[in-house]
């Protein structure tokens, strides 16, 4: 058996964290190595190097989770990047993508998806809910619409 | 505000009250017709019996006629600027800027004038500084309430969610049926508390900025009401003031609440666009149109408008769809 994936679990919200953590540590492969309440904490933790997946609630004071997982995965590309968020905004999701996470995960369907989206992450495969598949799709086909024949990055 | 409750500057110190002036005006008139009667009197061959005759009568009743008819031609003359500023007290709406009445005429009115169209000028101002102020009490205590419906509640509703899920994977199979229903009863109150907190206040416009928000708005708009909005990309938008965002936002907001509520559209088209100078919104359906009376939410768009000296414009005829057009001026800025 592999050694279990660490995780370093960023949320603001400490009953929220808590909650969190008795899941995650209640599976044999995951295990929480470190807690941060804010985006500056988890940058700093995903600094000590012994993180393998670091997930990062959205809207976390002094840095966000989204410019957390920026700078974590400027400084540490290893790191995978899962995305906790209470909006199902397709816009928050794109920012995540770009900002380098490879999952985002609702809140309200947490209890129900958080295990397999950390399994998914390590497997390097992207987790998206519902919802982020059709805003996908629905991207892909404006964009090439818009302007056929040629890509537009942004 | 305070600096601007002085008198009017028409009414300057050693200036007469228009009362006074009107007064002394009349006095005048009627003097002046009077004298003219006297000297005709005094001087033209006509006399009047000490026991009026019969055949003077007419001509008495002539004298006075005309007595009378220069004295209303003359007073009408000076008092018509009256009916023009009544004609203006009774259109002035402090949510359209106002035409002023053009000083001119006789020489007391003319102050009339002048103070009334101040007095325009400050109610103006005053109306555009407290709705502003209402305007941002308002918003910061929907940002308030956003923002701990959010980070408490729906936090906490978090929290009970989790510890749920390890409750029922837990418990024996007899209770963890009844579990997964209270799972999901905290599940949807979840839902619904984001919902509203969302709609109290759109957290992506602070976030991610305008075009993120109005994507958002535009995809739930599409989701709740079925109906397809054409969005049309915009281009060179330049950096726009936080004010200026949300007042754009929270129109675009309104426009699209109404098309869902009002027009029955089959399609809408949002667009905003910038131009050297200024930016645009534009939210138009192919719905029924033909808005006459304007209520609450068309009054908060124009009040919005207001605050950041935008014109708003709304064209309805009736069958033909409704275009709500917000004109932005932007100061000029050397890029
Ligand atoms: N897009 C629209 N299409 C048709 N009618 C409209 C539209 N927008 C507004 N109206 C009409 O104008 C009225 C005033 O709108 P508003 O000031 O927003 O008040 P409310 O929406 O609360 O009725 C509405 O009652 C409706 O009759
Ligand atoms: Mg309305």
């Amino acid at each position: 058996m592999t050694a279990p994936t660490r995780i370093l679990l960023a949320d603001d919200h400490a009953l929220v964290r808590q909650g969190l953590r008795l899941i995650l540590d209640a599976e044999p492969d995951l295990v929480v190595v470190a807690e941060a309440a804010d985006g500056a904490e988890a940058v700093d933790a995903a600094g000590a190097d012994e993180v393998d997946l670091a997930i990062l609630d959205i809207a976390m004071p002094r840095l966000t989770g989204i410019q957390a997982a920026r700078e974590i995965s400027q400084r540490a590309p290893r790191i995978h990047i899962l995305m906790l968020s209470m909006y199902d905004n397709e816009q928050y999701f794109f920012e995540s993508l770009k900002a380098g996470a490879s999952g985002y995960v609702l809140k309200s369907v947490a209890d129900r998806d958080l295990i397999e989206a950390c399994r998914a992450s390590m497997r390097g495969e992207p987790f998206l809910y519902p919802g982020a598949v059709t805003a996908l799709i629905r991207d892909y086909l404006q964009r090439t619409r818009r302007a056929p024949g040629c890509r537009t990055g942004s | 505000m305070s600096q601007r409750t002085g008198p009017a500057p028409g009414a300057s110190a050693g200036a007469e009250r228009p009362a006074l002036s009107l007064f002394r005006r009349i006095v005048l008139i009627n003097g002046l017709v009077f004298t003219v009667g006297t000297l005709v009197l005094a001087l033209s061959p006509a006399t009047v019996s000490s026991r009026v005759r019969l055949a003077e009568i007419p001509v008495l009743t002539v004298g006075l006629a005309v007595i009378l008819a220069a004295n209303a031609l003359l007073l009408r003359r000076s008092l018509a600027p009256i009916d023009a500023l009544t004609r203006v007290m009774a259109r002035v709406d402090l949510l359209r800027p106002t035409d002023r009445l053009a000083e001119r005429g006789n020489g007391d009115l003319t102050r009339l004038i002048g103070t009334f169209n101040a007095m325009i000028d400050r109610l103006e101002a005053e109306r555009t500084a407290s709705s502003a102020h209402a305007l941002a009490a308002q918003e910061g205590e929907r940002q308030r309430i956003a923002r701990e419906l959010h980070d408490e509640i729906g936090q906490s509703l978090t929290a009970v969610l989790l510890a749920l899920k390890r409750v029922a994977d837990r418990a024996p199979d007899d209770l963890r049926a009844e579990l997964r229903g209270v799972q999901e009863t905290v599940r949807s109150s979840l839902d619904e508390v984001r919902q509203v907190a969302r709609r109290l206040r759109p957290g992506v416009l602070e976030d991610l900025g305008l075009q993120s928000a109005l994507s958002a708005l535009v995809a739930e708009f599409t989701e709740t009401a079925g109906v397809p909005v054409t969005r049309s990309p915009s281009r060179g938008l330049p950096e726009l003031a936080p004010d200026v965002e949300l007042v754009l936002y929270r129109i675009a907001q309104e426009g699209l609440t109404n098309v869902a509520r009002h027009a029955g559209a089959g399609r809408v088209e949002l667009t905003l666009d910038a131009s050297p100078g200024s930016v645009t919104l534009v939210i138009s359906d192919d719905g029924s149109g033909g808005v006459v009376h304007e209520g609450a939410g068309i009054r908060g768009m124009r009040e919005r408008a207001l605050l950041i000296g935008a014109d708003l414009g709304i064209t309805s005829a009736p069958g033909r769809g409704t275009e709500v057009r917000l004109t932005v001026p932007l100061p000029a800025r050397v890029a």
